[in-house]
């Protein structure tokens, strides 16, 4: 697919998904991810050294974390920081979003994150997303 | 802060009944508590634990969801929780998060909202970080000891996390059934192996079989399933058991249908088998309150074994119930407060049972005292209230509970340890002035007083005491001057109503000694002998002793269409002294048979009717015989007599004459206290207080009757007290009636025995006849006991003709030589045995 058609599925991806978010729709989660998916297709089809192959792997990372996929912007992190032509600005740029995550997050969870970190809760999730309740399904 | 998970595979196990009984318990005992209700898709902790009101809008589904959506700053928690009382003297608080304002409609479109914003198991974290974040903002800001989760049943995403995640301690509710334990077993092994925060030491997880019946199934399956709870789980242990126990929680029909939270009550009433197996399951779940929990548990065990004790009957013997009867629940109240007179460092102090009479006064208390402080109790309830007893409850040296009853008697300050075991009922605070003084003498002290209740007691002590019940497998000592004490103290009952109940109490009967038989099973042998023997040394003597009266209702009295009344009295006087055979039954027997036997041959009853009518004759005779005492306010004849030959001195004529013609007159001096007492009077100077006659009658039939007025006036003349001589006179009557009644060894009557052989003007006593009655009525009296009528008696032969002191000439005699006397007085020519000469027609 052309970038520029890909350009504008993003763009009219992203209003929705604000709209949606704007308006407390439960869908926005869907919508986002969705973002995250058309900005991870734009940044295949771009270059890391360039300026839109950088945006597009910010936006992928960062719509990942606002569909709540952590798991996935991790994995999205870890994969654009491999590629070589990967600038180190970039690379700081996407640890800096999922760090901003963590800030939001020990934020919003004050009494929690005293005694447990964000990550732990993440692992405790995948676990339970995994394998159901009481892990009964591992 | 220590959490707890409640949690069943299936529903309606009680699992919310005992987290709202956990968390209560836990308040009282001054501990800070949070209950959560994380039952989303059917809340309903806050029925069981109250406390909310219509306008309360918040909940864990609100609050979660303003947090997932990352309110900032956060909603404020007391918004969300509801205060709920505990016990003023409590320390401990207690609040609850329940799931939403349910069941409102804004409940459940918040419960959508919910499941559609936040997923626990969301990627990110921030599901898990949600649940992690509210229990330690719990923990930090309210900084309670305990919280409590109500997790949802089943296999639920939430449920899940609310017992994984969140809980330390996880209670695993089921019930005895393969499916229940089964799906238990289940979830206790992935609870085991389930992955915890760094932090979190292993999940504890105590099963708990709930809705116990009498019996668990026993198949081999459900009983391995058990066996792996326990050994994945904790159970209960009893010191002398080497395997641990499941912890059972007793089905309960009431608790259950109201769902009632019991816990932290300290009214026995309260108590029940499921709230002991709540606080003993609380002693495992909370180390801290184990030993409170304990002392609660024994504390109501104690106060609910003494409440059970007031409120339900005992049988102490035949006729106790009334005595006995045990307190109606509202008479006691529980744990009533009291408060000091007087300031004294201690203000108020606690009772666990009152008993109040129907006024409302309290008369007894109860109080637990584990420790030692019998005496400062004692001090202030004796200072601060009128109660006569006080129980306190307290621990053995072995741990079991013993109780100490402590009196006084009214008026009394201080108490005193009364020797008794049994508690007080409340008939007992009105018949003793001292509840521990239940002694022979307080007891016929409250007959003295009209108390017919103690009768019974008296009684059943007299058989115990006396060597009646005395045999080699009772316990009761033979206590012959007990019973004699008890006896004249019985026989000295002044009071009608209480004499009659003596006698009825007295009477010996087929249906008492059965009861009797059953009430002390192994330790009493059925012995038919044994009535005799309560009828001849306790009912004959105070047939004889007591108000003439009595005496009369108690031959009245019927039980049961064609009872015979008692008649050992008679035969007391009769076989025991005179020698002689009086039965009327089997006289009346004999009599009915001679009767159909001098029937001619063609005359036998044709019909069964002529039969019936044979009977009924007999029975009618018997009647006849037996109810032959009579109390009568009659002029007697020798009164009639004087009467007429004051009028006319030469005046003949029968006495139904004279009744006629003078009974007016008589009638009118019997009338007139003054003038019959003066004539009694000038009688007794001129030795003429004949009994025959003047005091009393008997006429040939047997029939006796006493004529009270004159009795009553002649007691007065001669400084006597009425019914002594009453019963003097009745006696003297009766040895009369029952010389000619009587049967002796060959079965003849005394036909020759005529003390009045005529009545008229002229009383033509037989001397001889009147000493020989006088005699055994003497000797009636000195077996008797009785210096009331010993006085009286000797006091009236004083003023009677010369030949009624005869008796004392006749006392050096023995028995045997006054028998053999009597035998030749009634010895006649009809007597002799001749051909045809006994017929009594």
């Amino acid at each position: 697919m052309e970038t520029d058609a890909l350009n504008s599925l993003v763009t009219g991806a992203i209003w929705r998904a604000e709209q949606l978010e704007a308006r407390g729709i439960s869908s926005a989660g869907h919508a986002w991810a969705e973002v995250s998916s058309l900005e991870e297709e734009l940044a295949k089809a771009l270059p890391a050294s360039g300026p839109e192959g950088r945006i597009a792997r910010r936006g992928s990372v960062r719509a990942a974390l606002k569909a709540g996929d952590y798991v996935r912007a991790s994995a999205l992190l870890a994969s654009y920081s491999a590629e070589e032509a990967a600038p180190e600005s970039l690379k700081a740029a996407l640890r800096k979003i999922l760090k901003e995550e963590d800030a939001a997050m020990v934020s919003r969870f004050r009494y929690a994150t005293k005694q447990h970190s964000p990550r732990e809760a993440r692992e405790l999730a995948r676990r339970f997303r995994e394998f159901g309740a009481f892990c009964l399904a591992a | 802060m220590e959490s707890v998970a409640f949690y069943s595979y299936k529903g309606g196990v009680g699992r919310s009944l005992l987290l709202a009984n956990a968390a209560r318990f836990l308040a009282t005992l001054g501990k800070g508590v949070v209950a959560l209700d994380f039952d989303f898709e059917a809340p309903g902790l806050h029925y069981k634990l109250g406390g909310r009101n219509g306008s309360f809008t918040g909940g864990a589904v609100p609050y979660l969801t303003a947090t997932a959506e990352g309110a900032d700053p956060p909603p404020p928690l007391e918004a969300h929780m509801l205060a709920l009382p505990v016990p003023k003297d409590s320390q401990g608080w207690l609040r609850l998060m329940p799931a939403g304002p349910a069941p409102q409609q804004t409940y459940w479109t918040a419960f959508k909202e919910f499941g559609e914003r936040l997923h626990f198991a969301d990627p990110s974290g921030r599901g898990v970080m949600a649940l992690l974040d509210l229990q330690a903002r719990i923990a930090d800001e309210l900084k309670p000891d305990y919280l409590l989760i109500d997790a949802r049943t089943g296999v639920t995403e939430l449920g899940g996390l609310a017992t994984t995640l969140l809980a330390d301690t996880v209670v695993c509710m089921f019930v005895a059934n393969q499916e229940s334990l089964d799906g238990t077993l289940t979830v206790v092994e992935a609870l085991k192996a389930a992955p915890r925060l760094k932090n979190q030491a292993p999940i504890r997880v105590v099963p708990v079989l709930a809705r116990a019946g009498t019996a668990a199934p026993d198949d081999a399956k459900f009983v391995s399933g058990i066996k792996r709870l326990l050994e994945l789980g904790e159970g209960k242990k009893e010191d002398n058991e080497k395997e641990a126990k499941i912890f059972a929680l007793p089905h309960d029909d009431a608790l259950g249908a109201t769902e009632r939270v019991v816990a932290g009550e300290q009214r026995a009433s309260a108590f029940s088998p499921l709230y002991q197996a709540y606080l003993e399951l609380f002693q495992k779940l909370f180390p801290t309150g184990a030993e409170p929990a304990r002392r609660v548990l024994e504390r109501l065990k104690a106060v609910a074994d003494i409440r059970e004790g007031l409120t339900s009957s005992r049988r102490e013997g035949p006729g106790y119930d009334e005595l006995f009867s045990p307190w109606s629940p509202s008479t006691i109240e529980e744990g009533v407060l009291f408060k000091s007179r007087q300031y004294r460092g201690k203000d108020t102090r606690y009772a666990d049972l009152v008993c109040r009479n129907e006024a409302g006064a309290p008369l007894m208390l109860a109080e637990y005292t584990p420790d030692d402080g019998a005496s400062e109790a004692l001090e202030f309830w004796a200072n601060n209230t009128e109660v006569r007893c006080v129980l306190l409850v307290g621990r053995s040296q072995y741990g079991s509970a013993e109780r100490h009853i402590f009196t006084r008697a009214i008026g009394q300050g201080e108490f005193h340890e009364a020797k008794r075991w049994d508690l007080p009922r409340p008939l007992e605070f009105e018949l003793l002035r001292d509840v521990g003084d239940r002694s022979v003498e307080s007891m016929l002290d409250a007959v003295r007083h009209g108390h017919i209740e103690a009768v019974a007691w008296l009684v059943n002590e007299w058989r115990d005491a006396s060597s009646i019940s005395y045999g080699p497998r009772r316990h009761r000592e033979w206590q012959p001057e007990r019973a004699q004490r008890i006896l004249d103290g019985l026989a000295a009952t002044e009071d009608l109503r209480c004499a009659e109940e003596i006698l009825r109490r007295a009477k010996p009967s087929g249906y008492d000694l059965w009861h009797r038989s059953r009430h002390y099973r192994d330790d009493w042998d059925f012995d038919e002998g044994i009535e005799g023997r309560i009828a001849q040394q306790l009912f004959a003597p105070l047939f004889w002793r007591l108000p003439v009266e009595a005496t009369l209702k108690s031959m009245e009295e019927r039980r049961y269409p064609g009872e015979a009344p008692c008649l050992a009295g008679y035969q007391l006087l009769a076989e025991g002294l005179m020698g002689l055979r009086y039965d009327p039954d089997r006289d009346a027997l004999e009599e009915s048979r001679d009767w159909i036997a001098r029937l001619p041959a063609d005359g036998a009853p044709e019909e069964e009717g002529d039969y019936e009518r044979s009977l009924m004759w007999l029975h009618r005779s018997r009647r006849d015989r037996i109810e032959g005492l009579r109390l009568s306010d009659d002029v007697p004849p020798a009164l009639l007599w004087e009467e007429a030959l004051r009028e006319d001195r030469w005046w003949r004529g029968t006495l139904e004459e004279a009744k006629e013609k003078f009974g007016d007159k008589a009638k009118k001096v019997l009338t007139s206290n003054v003038s019959l007492r003066n004539r009694l009077k000038a009688a007794a100077a001129r030795r003429e207080l004949v009994t025959q006659g003047l005091l009393g009658h008997c006429e040939s039939s047997g029939h006796i009757e006493l004529y009270v007025p004159v009795i009553a006036a002649a007691a007065e003349a001669l400084g006597l007290s009425s019914r002594s001589l009453e019963s003097v006179v009745f006696i003297h009557l009766s040895a009369g009636a029952l010389a000619q009644e009587a049967r002796d060894l060959d079965g003849q009557h005394g036909y020759g025995f005529q003390v009045w052989p005529q009545s008229g003007p002229i009383r033509r006593e037989s001397p001889a006849h009147v000493a020989l009655v006088q005699a055994f009525t003497d000797r009636l009296i000195l077996l008797l006991k009785d210096p009331n009528l010993q006085a009286a008696f000797e006091t009236l032969s004083k003023h009677q003709p010369e030949y009624y002191t005869g008796w004392r000439a006749l006392r050096k005699l023995p028995l045997e030589k006054l028998r053999v006397l009597l035998l030749t007085a009634r010895a006649s020519g009809s007597a002799l045995g001749l051909p045809g000469s006994g017929d009594s027609e």
